[in-house]
């Protein structure tokens, strides 16, 4: 037995037979190998079968032979579909052309989106990738191999570390990651280096100008460190002196700390309301019940539906309220000085800057006063304390 | 005289050999799916063919199929598949 579909593709057709004989005109075709299927009975007079059109035009001396009379019903397959598509041809060509459309039209590039510069300005990326071939209205079936474009906008950008190349539906996505170049070193003036703070040295770090200091000297505010003037006494050569100087600085700060804290604490009882929000005015939907803890702290959480980029004027947002406690807490003397030590690093960490340490701290005097400990401290950090000062050349 | 000795032979072979007999002895072989299906092998063509009965031409005597609404599905020179409603099968000599 064939398949349907190679029944479909060499086209049949379904007639009817009229005449007394067809169980004869059956048994003929079947002796003549003429493929015939699906044969149904209506009367004594009248049967109807399908049959391949190849073998139709041999059933003519069968017919002659049994009597019988033929009427096509029916031509199904592809000769006759395509004898329709021949009288159709104008629909047939629209509907191959919207195919067409869609797949040109979806494999087009829409939009070219550039990503993560921040000093290479975009449109020179754009520039560059519409040189190599990724523009607006290009098939995305053209392009090159996406690691090979990524090669050749890499080639053509220097300044970029890496650029990444992907498409996105119709949308052509380049990501660029920009080189983090170094600064470049302003050109100064001649320089001293000299002390930002009282402190004793400890480290020196110089790689232009003289040192004047030694380890271990104290330095006052405003002391030359690193001097930028070198060569012969007499005829000084004006540079600018650059270096790191780390030194010891003292600090001493008072801290207060009450002796008694209040926290709010979360109990766990909680109510919800909801409101719907219409132009900015919430109406109040559920969670009429009464409230029945005094404390409380509130969560919004609102959920605003947008229409692209459209606000809609109508939104939903939900208040949670979460019931809380206040609790006292006394601090021990332990805790206290604890506490002080935190507040008064920190405290100090502020006024220090960055790249400093604290290396010691030291408790001078402790007093209690109404429910809160007066704590001096003594703190000693590591810290750099050059800074940078012009030289007035003279003469000039 | 020859003609039955020559079926007589093949019986024997055909034990001999465990062959089925719808092979050797060129009966039919008939296969349902319920009522719906009825697959004849080893037919010798059709006599008779209405919407409520189907009777066959077999090596040896008939075979009458009856049924409702009986559709010969497909049809080729020893094989007929029946769809349909089939009620009996019967054996003419």
């Amino acid at each position: 037995m064939q398949h349907n579909w190679l029944r479909w593709f060499n086209g049949y057709l379904i007639i009817i037979l009229r005449g007394k004989r067809i169980e004869r005109f059956i048994n003929l075709a079947i002796q003549k190998r003429i493929q015939i299927w699906n044969i149904a009975r209506y009367d004594e007079q009248r049967g109807k079968l399908a049959v391949k059109l190849d073998d139709f035009f041999r059933l003519k001396p069968l017919l002659k032979e049994t009597g019988c009379r033929v009427r096509v019903m029916g031509r199904y397959g592809l000769p006759f579909f395509y004898r329709r598509v021949r009288q159709r041809y104008a629909f047939f060509i629209g509907f191959i052309a919207f195919i067409s459309m869609l797949f040109l039209l979806s494999n087009m590039i829409w939009s070219v989106e550039v990503t993560g510069t921040e000093k290479i300005p975009k449109y020179k990326v754009v520039e560059i990738a519409d040189k190599i071939g990724i523009a607006q209205g290009k098939f995305s079936f053209m392009l090159d191999d996406p690691d090979k474009i990524q090669g050749k906008l890499m080639e053509q950008i220097p300044e970029a570390s890496w650029i990444g190349f992907e498409m996105k539906g119709t949308k052509a996505q380049i990501r660029v990651v920009e080189k983090v170049l170094p600064d470049e070193t302003v050109q100064t003036g001649p320089k001293h280096i000299i002390a930002k703070k009282s402190a004793i040295v400890r480290n020196i770090f110089a790689s232009q100008g003289k040192i004047t200091i030694k380890v271990n000297d104290f330095v006052r505010k405003g002391d030359i460190l690193v001097s930028g003037l070198i060569g012969k006494e007499q005829s000084p050569i004006a540079i600018a002196a650059k270096g790191k100087v780390e030194g010891e600085v003292w600090y001493e700060t008072e801290v207060v700390v009450p002796t008694v804290q209040t926290q709010a604490v979360y109990t766990g009882e909680g109510h919800e309301n909801y409101y719907i929000v219409l132009w900015g005015h919430p109406v109040k939907v559920w969670g009429f019940g009464d409230v029945t803890f005094k404390q409380y702290e509130a969560k919004d959480e609102s959920f605003e539906p947008k229409l692209r980029n459209l606000q809609i004027p109508i939104s939903w947002k939900k208040e949670h309220l979460l019931a809380t406690e206040s609790k006292t807490t006394k601090l021990n003397s332990n805790e206290i000085l604890t506490f002080a030590i935190e507040a008064a690093k920190r405290d100090i960490l502020t006024k220090m800057g960055t790249g400093g340490y604290v290396k010691e701290e030291k408790v001078l005097h402790q007093r209690q006063e109404n429910d809160k400990v007066y704590i001096k401290m003594h703190v000693i950090t590591m810290e750099d304390i050059a800074e940078e000062q012009t030289i007035n050349v003279e003469g000039e | 005289m020859r003609k039955l000795w020559g079926r007589h032979l093949r019986k024997i072979a055909a034990k001999m050999l465990d062959l089925p007999a719808d092979v050797t002895m060129e009966m039919p072989r008939i296969t349902m799916i319920g009522q719906i299906h009825m697959y004849i092998e080893n037919h010798r063509g059709v006599l008779q063919f209405s919407d409520k009965e189907l009777r066959l031409l077999l090596t040896k005597g008939q075979l009458l199929v009856r049924g409702e609404k009986l559709v010969i599905r497909a049809i080729l020179s020893e094989e007929v598949l029946i769809e349909g409603k089939v009620s009996g099968v019967q054996f003419i000599e």
